[in-house]
């Protein structure tokens, strides 16, 4: 406004400061994105929400070479071992370079079962860039480098599991897993959606009609017995890749619907607008204005949708692989890693089968924080806050 | 109002033709058919060797050879006739049978899931509203955060571990041993209210996080609404203000939205139960779906959303009794 | 920056007296003053009109003469609302009363009350009129004031109640509703009680509006923009049954608009506010035939007269500034033809007192 009333001349420039008017001028002529952007900046929260996914997305991508062993690599001298934390300082003094204590086998006089105990007068040097397992990066590139090692054995960041298995490494795979599928099931949600919602929202009447009523019937069975009952029709015969992609299948298929019924709420929303009729009018067909005119114009709402979306995959593909339905070991995931700690014994006395949980429950609150900073930042003119 | 109902009803019925036709493909989808399960299960380890030509008769007498659609029309007749859902082929009795006492558990599971989420949340989100940027109202944030972000059958597990670690008794089931077998008494039913509390409030958990944002942020809305001033302005006490209007028009979404809360807990409901071990449907329901027991499977399905869609009508219904904006002429 | 004393009334026919009254918000952008130092007077049975762009401040002002403002305002404890109406006869002054006291809440909808700009919204949609009709009445039939007995049927069912000191039974508030209704005009009275705010037409719900505030026969009617959202034909309906009942029920109105010729019919004295300032006031004919302030002279500039079909209508050149960027000085020298330079952007023109009880606020006049 004020910027305004400078070119009119009405409001002489002196009066306010020149720097604050060319700020002025910058926000009113800043595009969309870079609105939505500086809104988005300000939220912290969100910020802290954005950082924990891409940190997490890093871990997954780079489990390999993160990873100080395989998944499947046992450490029989330290079963069901509780997390190890690396120290500087003992009893024997100060060191610049992080060690563990070392590991004992002993057996238990009255039950005669081996046990693992800390032996506090071996020290076991933590190095990094270590040589240790073999392995190939996302499949391509062959390496044997790890981010850190141990001079003799494995370091157990997390502890191991009822095999001698190394948590930590077993959760950074899961992470890679877990997201990895919620990133197709949403995609793939979305991608239906966007066909199936656009036909709906823009042609409306008949094809409207019936989309509605398929995404009624979908939204009124109960979703993860549903899942259940698609899950359950995986032959046993599939390998774990073809339930991998049959999971993201599911998930998109019965994601659909409420995404679907956002963007034809979108787009119903808009196309009484005067700015599609004068497309209509100058010739444009309907596909361009759909993806030239209409989609744009709330493109940050569906980004919004769809960061909202992903928790609800992260938590069913973690309920489904948690009961058996879902991925089978020898994959991992974080339904699959939480199954140790069904059995209330093993959780008893192993409570670190809970970390994996820890791991849903920061990814969830995330993408939900995420989320909900997003939906703030992209309506970027409203002027209301909190 | 009777036009109304009529054309509610007949959508409901609408809806649970579609529904059963697609609990029925799902019933359908996993490979061989209850012919080879039969015979598999029947035999399997007894040395008899089963020929295609005893499959083919397993079939036969089992009426599995008749097209799908036969097949569904036997199925859906069964049910409406005779409410007659089949056989299961893992207990070798009537599903009917298998079901039997689990659907009333699950009822009282539901129904004192839904009182309690809504006892909760309900005053809690109208106070954290009138007393906005309250203590109160910023653990109503973080706990709606929580709410959403920790899945019902982690916080199962965790309220496992934390009976058995520091109360050192075990939550699970819904009858303790001694009343496990004895016959329905007053006693027996309050052993049963007493065992429901746990898995209530895990399965509330979700359900009142959410309703909490909701009636909040409703609530907020209508606090701003100048009808409440204008009731301030007439002089009408502070507390009767709040409750007759924002209060009031707080709770017409918790009612829309009671199909939808029905539906979450049902959802949550299986694996809830698998932890703790709750002898009602949605634990019936994983282990005939692992079995691939699917007429017992496809009737629990078909229960749960039956349940669904009455609890959406009775939404709708309560919701237009609530709202006079809301025309009872149908469509 | 002291307020200069106005002559003031003689109190007999006085009814309310704000003095000084200054009303901020701490909001997060930090505090604004919407209210800046307001005096006025509202004499017994008369009408006060309240004229500015929105935002000049004038709906902060009339709700906090009657403490509804919302929990973030903080009315300057300095700021005096005398009101003489209380019905024992003796002054109070209303900034002193706790914010939900019974005292409050009687003077509130029971001697001064109010309707708005929108009817639609000013009723609760999930309740019929009639109830919040019966409401208001039980609501102040149980402080058992003291009413100014008019129509005889009213007036007689009022006293008995107030006799026996105890809520009006809910048939006789409902008879009385009925009989509100039908007084404000409205037909069918008997039928529309049980009907819901969505079911009757916009001029309606005004009417029903009146009703409400009236049943409970008030000393003051606070209208704020009544007529903004009504059509022309309706609007002027609404004005006439307003005037109608205040002479009726001898009661004192202070009617808000931003429609200066809407004020020329209505009231009997005019202030002009402008950024939470009175920067005129004067009796009504006067001030439309001799504006004095250059903001006074810009609004009338802006309406149209048949005797002057001639002239161009010349809007008030720019927009109103945010409170939170109050200009130093006169608040509206910015948007001023004849600002001097130097003078009103630095300091804030006093009061120039005028014969017939008129002020302005202005260096022209100083």
């Amino acid at each position: 406004m004020t910027a305004e009333q400078t070119i009119d001349g009405i409001f002489e420039p002196e009066s306010e400061d020149r720097s604050k008017i060319d700020k002025k001028l910058k926000y009113y002529t800043a595009s969309q994105w870079q609105l939505v952007w500086w809104r988005f900046r300000k939220h912290r929260v969100a910020m802290i929400g954005a950082l924990v996914l891409i940190t997490m997305a890093i871990m997954g991508i780079f489990a390999n070479f993160i990873a100080p062993c395989k998944i499947t690599t046992r450490d029989r001298s330290y079963i069901m071992g509780a997390p190890q934390m690396p120290k500087f300082w003992d009893h024997k003094g100060f060191s610049f370079r992080p060690f563990i204590h070392g590991i004992k086998t002993k057996r238990d006089p009255v039950t005669l079962r081996k046990l693992a105990v800390v032996d506090p007068e071996t020290r076991r040097y933590i190095r990094f860039f270590v040589t240790g397992d073999k392995y190939k990066m996302w499949g391509l590139i062959p390496s044997s480098i790890h981010l850190y090692g141990l001079e003799k054995g494995i370091l157990h960041l997390f502890g191991t599991d009822e095999l001698g298995r190394d948590l930590f490494t077993r959760t950074l795979f899961a992470t890679g897993t877990s997201l990895s599928i919620g990133v197709l099931g949403v995609l793939t949600a979305f991608v239906l959606a966007l066909i199936i919602g656009g036909i709906a929202g823009y042609a409306g009447g008949m094809m409207d009609y019936l989309i509605q009523r398929i995404t009624e019937i979908v939204r009124v069975v109960p979703v993860i017995p549903l899942y259940m009952g698609l899950a359950a029709a995986f032959p046993k015969e599939w390998s774990n890749t073809q339930v991998y992609f049959a999971m993201t299948m599911i998930f998109g298929l019965i994601g659909w619907p409420t995404l679907a019924r956002r963007i034809r709420g979108h787009l119903l929303g808009q196309r009484g607008e005067d700015f599609v009729l004068a497309a209509e009018l100058s010739g444009a067909s309907a596909g361009r204005i759909i993806t030239r005119h209409l989609l744009p114009s709330f493109t940050s709402y569906i980004i919004v949708d769809l960061i909202i979306s992903f928790p609800y995959m992260i938590l069913s593909e973690t309920a489904l692989s948690f009961i058996g339905l879902g991925l089978r070991p020898p994959s991992v995931s974080w339904g699959i890693l939480l199954q140790d700690a069904q059995n209330i014994r093993a959780i008893e006395q192993a409570p670190w089968f809970f970390i994996p949980a820890i791991f849903v429950v920061v990814a969830v609150l995330a993408f939900t924080i995420l989320g909900d900073g997003l939906r703030d930042a992209a309506d970027p003119y409203s002027v209301t806050q909190g | 109002m009777l036009r109304f109902l009529v054309h509610r009803i007949f959508g409901l019925l609408v809806t649970m033709f579609f529904v059963s036709i697609m609990v029925f493909i799902i019933m359908e989808l996993p490979p061989g058919d209850y012919a080879d399960r039969y015979a598999f299960r029947k035999f399997s380890g007894t040395g008899v060797n089963v020929t295609q030509g005893d499959i083919d008769n397993i079939r036969h007498g089992f009426g599995l050879d008749r097209p799908a659609h036969i097949r569904y029309a036997q199925w859906m007749t069964g049910i409406l006739t005779r409410f007659d859902f089949g056989e299961s082929f893992a207990y070798e009795t009537s599903v009917n049978h298998v079901i039997g006492q689990r659907l009333w558990m699950t009822l009282a599971i539901l129904y004192t899931t839904l009182i309690l989420t809504y006892v909760l949340s309900i005053p809690i989100a109208i106070y954290a509203a009138v007393n906005r940027h309250s203590s109160v109202d910023y653990s109503l944030t973080v706990v709606s955060y929580l709410g959403l972000a920790l899945p019902n059958f982690l916080l199962a597990l965790v309220m496992l571990y934390v009976s058995v670690t520091v109360f050192d008794t075990s939550v699970g089931g819904l009858f303790s041993p001694e009343y496990e077998k004895a016959p329905w008494s007053l006693v027996k039913l309050g052993d049963m209210l007493q065992h429901l509390i746990i898995p209530a409030v895990v399965l509330a958990w979700s359900a009142t996080a959410l309703q909490l944002q909701t009636v909040r942020a409703t609530m907020l809305d209508e606090l701003n609404k100048l009808s409440v001033t204008a009731a301030r302005a007439r002089g009408i006490p502070e507390w009767k203000v709040l409750m007759k209007y924002p209060a009031r028009l707080a709770v017409n979404p918790v009612v829309s939205t009671i199909g939808f809360d029905v539906n979450r807990i049902f959802s949550e409901l299986p694996i809830v139960a698998l932890v703790l071990g709750l002898p009602e449907l949605g634990e019936l329901l994983i282990q005939s779906y692992l079995d691939l027991d699917m007429y017992v499977a496809g009737a629990i399905l078909m229960m749960l959303t039956f349940f669904i869609v009455i609890m959406n009508f009775v939404s709708d219904v309560a919701l237009a009794a609530l709202d006079p904006r809301i025309k009872l002429s149908g469509v | 920056m002291k307020p200069m004393p106005d002559k003031v009334p003689t109190p007999s026919d006085l009814l309310i007296d704000v003095q000084d009254l200054k009303v901020s918000f701490q909001t997060d952008e930090g505090l604004i003053t919407p209210v800046d130092g307001v005096t006025f007077q509202v004499r017994k049975g008369k009408t006060l009109g309240i004229v500015g762009e929105s935002g000049s401040g004038k709906s902060v002002s009339t709700r906090a003469m009657v403490k509804l403002l919302p929990k973030n305002a903080i009315v300057n404890p300095d700021s005096k609302i005398l009101f003489y109406g209380n019905g024992n006869g003796t002054c109070v002054d209303i900034n002193r009363l706790k914010a939900n006291s019974p005292e409050i809440r009687r003077i509130r909808g029971g001697e001064i009350a109010m309707i708005f700009q929108e009817p639609m919204a000013s009723f609760s949609p999930v309740y019929t009129i009639g109830n919040q009709i019966v409401e208001a009445i039980r609501q102040h039939r149980a402080s058992g004031m003291s009413p100014l007995a008019s129509t005889a049927t009213v007036g007689s069912q009022i006293m008995e109640s107030v006799q026996a000191q105890k809520k009006m039974k809910r048939n006789d508030a409902r008879d009385l509703a009925v009989e509100m209704l039908d007084r404000v005009g409205i037909a069918n009275p008997g039928m529309r009680v049980d009907q819901y705010p969505h079911e009757l037409s916009g001029g309606m719900r005004q009417r029903a509006m009146i009703a409400v505030a009236l049943s409970t026969h008030p000393k003051m009617l606070i209208a704020d923009e009544p007529t903004t959202a009504l059509d022309v034909t309706i609007q002027a309906q609404i004005i006439e049954l307003i005037r109608d009942l205040q002479k009726e029920l001898n009661m004192s109105v202070i009617f808000i608009t931003h429609d200066m010729g809407l004020i020329a019919r209505v009231a009997d004295v005019v202030a002009v506010m402008y950024l939470g300032v009175i920067v005129e006031r004067g009796r009504t004919d006067d001030l439309i035939n001799d504006p004095k302030h250059p903001y006074t002279r810009g609004l009338l500039d802006a309406i149209p007269r048949l005797d002057r079909l001639d002239r161009r209508l010349t809007p008030v050149a720019g927009d109103i500034p945010s409170p939170l960027e109050r200009p130093p000085g006169c608040p509206f020298h910015p948007r001023c033809p004849e600002r001097r330079a130097n003078l009103c952007d630095r300091e804030m023109p006093g009061r120039t007192q005028m014969e017939n009880n008129r002020f302005v606020r202005c260096f022209l006049y100083a």
